[in-house]
């Protein structure tokens, strides 16, 4: 099945061209997966094929995001609450956006 | 030198009677502060003690409480936060708004923990505190002048340098008392909720001074507090994204989670978000830092808008609230008209929440026809005209003809005097607290919708928001639009934003609780654990509960407007309705509160619990 991975990070131009740049903040790739991939599996493949996705978003050793990024998953861009990213399969057609954590003021 | 056995005071409160000119020093006693700590928990206790019922917030027996908390002023990087506590106009009920910049520290360094004004001057007055002297002076002659002009006024006739002294002021706004006034400080930090400003106008004080001195009280355990201090500021620089990209920094991800404010609530589109983040601001606009007293993380910065209209256009980098006020919640798009808005409102005095709500509902009456140009008295109030916002702030701030004289007074009141269909589009929480500049209705913000409209203190108390769960050892929820989960979250949270607000720290500077508790043990010697913390947070919220029941509190109004609790029509968290079982939410969290699930009043067991055992018959 294919999902969406779009990255909300200001790292178009050093993914291309194996992801499309939408701008300069955000690149996107489309991922074929099995069904029942959940959201940290599919991350953890993309660091180890992609170096800077494991130094600037997926900590390999404790599959988990790095600090200060959040992710959310949406279906034909709804949110998809409650999901858990480390437990529930991903759904076809789904899209997996991660970006930085909002704190407040 | 430091004179009081409490380590962290200074041990002594000023009271100004502003009718009879007189001002007197209290001592403040240990138990008081043990349990009551500082900040809005030392003002609560004052406001409850001495505002009774019948008391309306512009009544001269209104007290307008200004303390500041143990941590201020003691070294811990950017603890110089200040709170201000009164009866407030938009609600009618306990207020209570904290800021930053200098002036917590200052208060202390010129010998006093807080201050007390209580009475109305005949005519304007400032006041002047510096080394534990205090002075009322004439402040006619800054009749009329914004914040900024009244700090350059007051250092240049004191003849001081910039940093010699703090100096917080109200504006315009304050002078005419619009509802949502604030007061502003050492060059653009506010005490922005519940119109504390319009309080401070309606007793003719036109600003407080307060000198830099030398630290005048005791610190009990120096080394051990450098330490923790510093494992404060690491953690601070690596949470979140403001020590990079300031609290802007994560408005696309507010965007991309439903939760950016668009027009009023009409919509959650808004593609133009890339070019008004925090990010694309730092890296195209110049920036300065401006530090508060001894912040490391230094945030705050003066900015130089580099592209657009406003090319040239020197003011402070908004907030992240200010940013989506000024941006998509008025239909704006250019980055450089939010930074001249920012500088605008913050002169002038007023809350950016209230006054974007109220002028992004204007702007919606505006396009269906409810308001014309002559109702608007000349403006045209299409979305994304910043010159009409301009001219239209300045109105409200001088409640200038009828239009600005209508929405100085809030969303609220504004939209039911107009009433039909446009009473409907307001947003506002039904007990007139203002929701901050956010749509609430978004993934992970129905904690913060739910919050505003329960809260006791009138601003958030309870919302998981800038401390995350698991700092304070509990569990993420997993579904943030479940009215269980997030209802049940809220009253487990209550309490530990408010241990923040007593102690005198700043948020982004300091964003752990537990390292701020074990800085709060190193400076006072108390040795409080967590749920102490937290404790002392619910004493607070019960405290201000019974004031607020006393004082007219009506539960059916701990709800949102139609437009605030509406369901989303596009966007993220489109369809996601919370009004669907808001009755239970509410019921829920009364109970796990310790309040009668029926009344929403605090048990007996309750206010025994958390030592408020005195004020038990108050509820009667």
């Amino acid at each position: 099945m294919r999902v969406q991975v779009e990255l909300w990070l200001w790292l178009s131009d050093q993914l291309e061209p194996d992801f499309q740049k939408l701008s300069p903040m955000r690149s996107a790739k489309e991922v074929e997966v099995e069904e029942g991939v959940t959201a940290l599996e599919l991350f953890d493949r993309l660091a180890a094929k992609y170096p800077l996705l494991a130094e600037k978003l997926f900590d390999r050793n404790n599959k988990k995001f790095r600090p200060n990024l959040s992710a959310i998953v949406t279906k034909d861009d709804i949110v998809l609450s409650p999901f858990n990213l480390e437990k529930d399969p991903l759904p076809p057609g789904c899209k997996i956006t991660v970006m930085p954590v909002y704190v407040g003021g | 030198m430091a004179n009081f056995h409490v380590p962290g005071y200074v041990g002594k409160i000023l009271r100004i009677d502003l009718t009879q000119k007189r001002i007197g020093v209290e001592d403040l006693d240990e138990a008081i502060l043990r349990k009551w700590v500082g900040g809005v928990g030392l003002a609560a206790k004052y406001l409850y003690d001495e505002v009774p019922s019948g008391v309306e917030w512009d009544d001269p027996r209104n007290r307008l409480i200004w303390t500041t908390g143990p941590l201020a002023g003691s070294g811990v990087y950017g603890a110089a936060t200040f709170n201000v506590s009164a009866k407030g106009p938009m609600t009618n009920l306990a207020g209570s708004s904290q800021a930053n910049g200098y002036f917590g520290a200052y208060l202390k360094f010129s010998g006093f923990d807080g201050l007390i004004f209580e009475g109305a001057a005949s005519d304007w007055v400032y006041l002047v505190i510096k080394d534990g002297q205090a002075e009322l002076r004439d402040a006619r002659h800054l009749v009329g002048k914004d914040v900024w002009e009244v700090e350059d006024q007051l250092r240049k006739e004191l003849g001081v340098r910039e940093k010699e002294v703090s100096v917080y002021a109200i504006g315009p706004a304050g002078e005419n008392k619009v509802f949502y006034a604030t007061i502003v400080g050492d060059r653009g930090h506010v005490v922005a909720h519940n119109g504390m400003g319009a309080v401070m106008g309606a007793k003719k004080l036109k600003a407080v001074v307060a000198y830099r001195g030398p630290r005048n009280f005791a610190i009990h355990d120096p080394e051990g507090l450098k330490v923790k201090n510093n494992e404060l500021l690491e953690f601070a620089k690596n949470f979140g994204v403001i020590y990079k990209w300031g609290s802007g920094g994560g408005f696309s991800t507010l965007y991309a989670q439903g939760a950016l404010p668009v027009k009023n609530y009409t919509t959650n589109i808004y593609p133009e978000h890339e070019k008004m983040n925090g990010q694309y601001l730092r890296t195209h606009f110049k920036i300065r830092p401006v530090p508060c007293y001894q912040c490391r993380i230094a945030h705050v910065k003066e900015v130089t808008v580099t592209e657009g209209p406003y090319t040239g256009f020197v003011g402070e980098e908004p907030e992240y609230e200010l940013m989506a006020a000024w941006g998509p919640q008025i239909g704006n798009t250019d980055l450089g008209a939010v930074v001249m808005l920012t500088r605008e409102v913050d002169k002038l005095g007023m809350d950016c929440n209230e006054g974007s709500w109220v002028i992004g509902w204007a702007m919606e009456c505006y396009e269906k026809g409810v308001f014309t140009k002559k109702d608007t008295e000349g403006l045209e109030l299409t979305w994304g005209n910043v010159e009409a916002v301009k001219e239209l702030l300045n109105r409200i701030a001088r409640r200038q003809g009828n239009f600005g004289n209508l929405l100085a007074d809030g969303v609220m009141r504004a939209s039911q005097k107009v009433g039909g269909p446009a009473a409907d589009w307001a947003i506002y929480a039904a007990k007139g607290s203002a929701p901050r500049s956010h749509d609430h209705r978004g993934a992970t913000r129905w904690y913060e919708l739910f919050d505003t409209c329960l809260t006791n203190t009138s601003t958030l108390e309870a919302t998981w928001g800038g401390i995350h769960p698991k700092l304070v050892d509990l569990e993420e929820p997993t579904d943030h639009f479940s009215p269980e989960q997030v209802s049940t979250f809220n009253a487990k949270y209550n309490g530990i934003r408010l241990f923040d607000d007593c102690v005198g720290t700043c948020r982004f500077a300091a964003p752990h609780p537990k390292l701020v508790l074990e800085c709060f043990n190193a400076v006072t010697g108390w040795q409080w654990s967590l749920p102490d913390a937290f404790n002392l947070g619910r004493r607070i919220v019960n405290l201000l509960r019974v004031f607020n029941f006393r004082h007219g509190l009506r539960v059916e109004d701990e709800r949102p407007s139609k437009r605030y609790g509406s369901i989303p029509v596009d966007g993220p968290a489109q369809g996601k309705n919370i009004m669907e079982k808001w009755g239970w939410m509410v019921e829920n969290y009364y109970r796990l509160m310790g309040w009668d699930p029926q009344t929403g009043k605090p048990l007996p067991e309750t206010l025994e619990r958390l030592g408020l055992a005195e004020i038990i018959k108050d509820l009667k």
